[in-house]
C-alpha cells in the first residue's frame, strides 16, 4: 500500500504562491472554503451571501498575502478577516432595514446537507427541514459571546487555541464559554438530539 | 465529592466531543460518570449535539475555488515575485544576444536577408527611441529657456515662482507622510498581531 504524500502546510502554500505559482492559492481556497462558507452562513443566514463574502475574503487575503507572517496560523488570519467582513456586512444590512428580507437562499430554503439524513421520503425531508430551522434559531438565540464561539468551533472548525488567539481571550475562557453555549444549545435542541 | 468537582466534570462532559481531554481528565471523568447520572446525561447530550451540528453543515457550491482563482485581482506583491521578472529578464538576455550578434555581423560581412530584416527592425526601434528622447529633451529645454526669460524679465514673477515651488514641496511632503501613515496602518491591521494576529482589513 502506498503512503499518501504529505500535504503542504499553509505557510508552504503561501510561499509557493508568493514565488509566482498562483495556482497553489487554489489549494488554500479548497482547504478552507467549507469551513469559511459554513462560518459565514451561520452569521449571515444567507447561503448566497456567505459564498459571495467568502470569495471576497479570499480575494482580500490574496492581495495581502505578502504580509502574512508564517510564525502565525493562516487560519486565524483568514477567520479574523472573515469575522470583520461579516460584521461589516451585518451592519450594512441593519442599515438597509427595508431590504432585510431580500430573497435568497436562507436557512429555511436549505436542501443540501453535508451528511444528508439517511432516510429519504417526505417525513425525513420535513424532519430535516425542521431540524435545520431549529438549529439556526437556537444558534441565533444564544447570547453573542457564546454564539460566536460556538460558530467558530462547530462551523469554522477552529481549535480552542485558534479561537483563543482570534478572540484574544484565555484558553480557559474559551472552554468555559463553549461549555455554557453548548448547555444552552442542548436545552433548545433537546427534541432533535435523539434522532 | 464536592459541588465543585461535579461542576468540573460536567464541563469536561461537554468538552469531551472535541477530543481534547488529557488522559487524566478522561479517566477522572470516566470514574465520575460511573456514579453521576446527571453527568452521564450531559455527556450523551453533548455528543448528540456535536453530531447534530456537524450534520447541519452546508455544502460549498460546485466550482467555488475555480471562481475565486478566476477573479483574483492583480496584487501589488505579484510585481515583486521572481516569476514576474523571468520573462523580462529573458527578453533582455535575448536582446543582448541579438545586439552582440548584430555587432559581430556588422563588423564583418553583409548580413544574410533574414538577419538583415531583423537588424532593420532593431534599427527602426532604435531610431524611434532616439527621436523620442530628442523630442522630450528639446521640449524641456524650450520650457526652461522660456521660464528663464520670463523670470529674468519680472523679479516679482521670480518670487511667485519660488513660492509656488515651496508650496509644491510642502504638498509633496504631506502626501508622502500620509502615504507612510496609511501603509503603517494597513500593515498593522493586516499583519497577524498580538499572540497570533492577522487581518487584511
Amino acid at each position: 500500500m502506498t503512503k499518501a504524500p504529505p500535504q503542504p502546510s499553509d505557510p508552504e502554500l503561501v510561499e509557493a504562491v508568493l514565488g509566482g505559482d498562483q495556482e497553489r492559492y487554489g489549494e488554500l481556497v479548497e482547504r478552507y472554503q467549507g469551513r469559511l462558507v459554513n462560518y459565514l452562513f451561520r452569521l449571515l443566514r444567507d447561503l448566497e451571501g456567505a459564498h459571495d463574502l467568502a470569495q471576497e475574503v479570499f480575494l482580500k487575503i490574496y492581495q495581502a498575502l505578502d504580509r502574512y507572517d508564517p510564525r502565525y496560523r493562516f487560519s486565524t488570519w483568514l477567520f479574523r478577516v472573515a469575522q470583520n467582513a461579516a460584521i461589516d456586512q451585518i451592519r450594512k444590512r441593519r442599515l438597509k432595514l427595508v431590504s432585510m428580507d431580500r430573497p435568497g437562499k436562507g436557512w429555511e430554503d436549505l436542501g443540501t446537507w453535508e451528511f444528508p439524513h439517511p432516510d429519504r421520503g417526505p417525513y425525513a425531508d420535513l424532519r430535516n427541514r425542521e431540524r435545520g430551522v431549529a438549529i439556526q434559531r437556537a444558534i441565533e438565540e444564544l447570547p453573542w459571546e457564546y454564539r460566536e464561539l460556538i460558530v467558530l468551533r462547530h462551523f469554522g472548525e477552529l481549535s480552542y487555541e485558534e479561537i483563543a488567539t482570534l478572540k484574544e481571550m484565555p484558553l480557559g475562557t474559551v472552554k468555559n464559554k463553549l461549555f455554557r453555549g453548548r448547555q444552552i444549545l442542548k436545552k433548545s435542541l433537546h427534541d432533535f438530539l435523539t434522532d | 465529592m464536592t459541588n465543585e468537582d461535579h461542576s468540573r466534570y460536567l464541563e469536561l462532559a461537554y468538552l469531551e466531543p472535541d477530543g481534547r481531554l488529557t488522559a487524566a481528565e478522561r479517566s477522572g471523568l470516566a470514574h465520575h460518570l460511573a456514579g453521576c447520572a446527571e453527568c452521564r446525561e450531559a455527556r450523551a447530550g453533548a455528543a448528540g449535539l456535536d453530531r447534530l451540528l456537524a450534520g447541519s453543515r452546508v455544502r460549498v457550491e460546485h466550482g467555488f475555488s475555480a471562481r475565486v482563482l478566476e477573479s483574483l485581482p492583480p496584487a501589488g506583491w505579484e510585481a515583486r515575485s521572481p516569476r514576474s521578472w523571468t520573462a523580462a529578464l529573458a527578453l533582455l538576455a535575448l536582446l543582448g544576444v541579438a545586439a552582440a550578434v548584430a555587432a559581430r555581423l556588422g563588423s564583418a560581412e553583409p548580413a544574410p536577408p533574414l538577419a538583415g530584416a531583423f537588424f532593420a527592425v532593431l534599427e527602426l526601434f532604435r531610431s524611434a527611441g532616439l527621436a523620442g528622447a530628442g523630442l522630450v529633451g528639446a521640449s524641456w529645454r524650450g520650457v526652461g529657456i522660456a521660464l528663464g526669460e520670463a523670470l529674468a524679465a519680472a523679479p516679482l514673477g521670480f518670487v511667485v515662482f519660488g513660492v509656488l515651488v515651496a508650496a509644491l514641496d510642502v504638498l509633496f511632503v504631506r502626501f508622502l507622510l500620509r502615504a507612510m501613515r496609511a501603509a503603517r496602518a494597513g500593515g498593522a491591521e493586516r499583519r497577524p498581531g498580538r499572540g497570533e494576529r492577522g487581518s487584511a482589513r
